[in-house]
């Protein structure tokens, strides 16, 4: 096992009365990709949420337990949201760029954090573009509109976006259910790049996908993680048969 | 469950009956080989050889059956393991199947000559055989790893019968060298029924790997 990027520990999680997880426990591997699946509403997208601390911005939300990065709990009083999340980084289902130029949508965060020097400005864009692999499609027309890009460009551009802010984590929520086989091929590929530099927790319910892009995988249900291992065993030899039965099909 | 995946697992279903009406007719060939050799029945024998093709056909049938289904239903855990078993397990039939028609041909080289010893052991063999052949068949179908386990175990007493068949033969040839054309000819379908044998272990420790995703 490699070093634990981040470590989750006795979370339990409420919406008002509501435990919607329930004691989770899990390492998160550095430089690993590690998948979230699941039924909806078993809590794996509010599980990803709460890795950098999203749920915050939902009323009558309440988290027990620990969740470490680099050691440190991020719920603790002392950390800076702000700075949390420019560390764990998201891209969302539906991809979500701003109305604005696509340069102007990749320096966004990086101006935010105090970067002005346009130099300085046009290097990080042109980093995090190559980045996400979409650098090439888009170079000539970098003052465009965002939002003339297809799908598949959009979502890599959030992705790149996510990117210029130098995070250590990624996480992802069904970055690719929104785009076509291809698109969908070029963000898998990418995903194998991004994981030499970055941490991935990817949340999808295409678990072909999760079985090809993901080294370690976690199946959650009604708030439980009920099997966590890597990827090959969960999808060959499952330990528990409420895994099972979901990946083969057999309920749901 | 989805109407969809209620379709594949009784398509699975399906694939797993065929396997076994492959299972019955090889294990009806072994029957009838040692048969043709107890009469000396030239077209019986004949017969064994020419139902080979439907065999090959069934072991065809299967593969592209199971490469189908991992193509559209791209299954997994023990759903996967089960179609790459019965895909394999079809070679295993179509290698008894064959045994049976080496036999035959055993059968055709004796021909219209009198047995030079009457036969006990290869008929004692051929049941134990046949029988291990069933309980592999039932083993995998009921997912029963004891079962399993137990056809495994077993190989042993055919080893010991085939060793004993083979001196036997020998010591018979030693004495009278004009039997060593047909003692040659016995001696191999005794090894064929080994090697029968053999595929039936092979078939219960695909079972349990089956069930359990562990090789023994």
């Amino acid at each position: 096992m490699g070093k634990n990027k981040m470590e989750v520990k006795n979370l339990d999680f409420y919406y008002d009365d509501f435990k919607a997880l329930k004691n989770i426990n899990m390492p998160l591997e550095e430089n690993k990709v590690t998948a979230l699946i699941g039924p909806s509403g078993c809590g794996k997208s509010t599980f990803l949420r709460t890795l950098n601390r999203m749920n915050d911005l939902i009323d009558k939300t309440k988290v027990e337990g620990e969740v470490l990065l680099d050691g440190k709990n991020i719920y603790s009083s002392e950390v800076d949201v702000v700075e949390l999340r420019k560390k764990v980084g998201m891209v969302f289902q539906q991809p979500n760029p701003f109305p604005k130029s696509i340069y102007d949508n990749v320096a966004y965060g990086p101006r935010i954090h105090g970067i002005k020097d346009n130099a300085k400005l046009d290097e990080i864009v042109e980093k995090s573009l190559r980045g996400a692999a979409l650098f090439d499609e888009v170079k000539n027309r970098l003052n465009d509109s965002a939002l003339g890009l297809s799908g598949g460009q959009q979502q890599r551009l959030c992705i790149a976006r996510a990117l210029a802010v130098t995070p250590e984590v990624l996480l992802m929520d069904e970055p690719a259910s929104a785009l076509d086989p291809v698109a969908t091929a070029k963000i898998e590929d990418l995903i194998a790049e991004l994981k030499n530099n970055y941490t991935i927790v990817i949340v999808t319910h295409n678990m072909q996908q999760a079985a090809r892009v993901s080294e370690l995988t976690g199946f959650f249900l009604m708030g439980d993680l009920v099997e966590f291992d890597k990827t090959d065993k969960i999808f060959e030899n499952p330990a528990d048969q409420r895994t099972e039965d979901y990946i083969t099909g057999r309920f749901g | 469950m989805n109407a969809s995946r209620r379709n594949f697992h009784e398509e699975l279903n399906s694939l797993q009956n065929d396997m076994l009406k492959m299972g019955s007719f090889v294990e009806e060939s072994i029957r009838r080989s040692i048969e043709a050799l107890k009469n000396g029945d030239l077209e019986l024998a004949n017969q064994i050889c020419r139902d080979d093709d439907i065999i090959d056909d069934y072991e065809v049938n299967l593969e592209e059956k199971c490469t189908r289904l991992i193509a559209l239903q791209q299954p997994v855990a023990i759903d996967l393991r089960k179609i790459i078993v019965i895909s394999k397990l079809a070679t295993d039939l179509e290698r008894i199947g064959d045994h049976t028609c080496n036999i035959a041909e055993m059968v055709i080289n004796i021909g219209e000559n009198n047995l030079i010893k009457p036969l006990i052991d290869i008929p004692k063999m051929t049941d134990l055989v046949t029988k291990r052949l069933r309980k592999s068949l039932e083993a995998f179908v009921d997912m029963d790893i004891e079962k399993a386990k137990k056809v495994v175990e077993g190989d042993e007493e055919i080893d010991i019968l085939d060793q004993q068949i083979i001196s036997e033969l020998i010591t018979i040839m030693i004495d009278d060298p004009t039997t060593i054309e047909q003692a040659t000819s016995l001696m191999f379908v005794s090894r064929f029924l080994e090697r029968i044998g053999d595929h039936s272990t092979n078939i219960s420790e695909r079972t349990i790997y089956m069930k359990t995703g562990q090789r023994l």
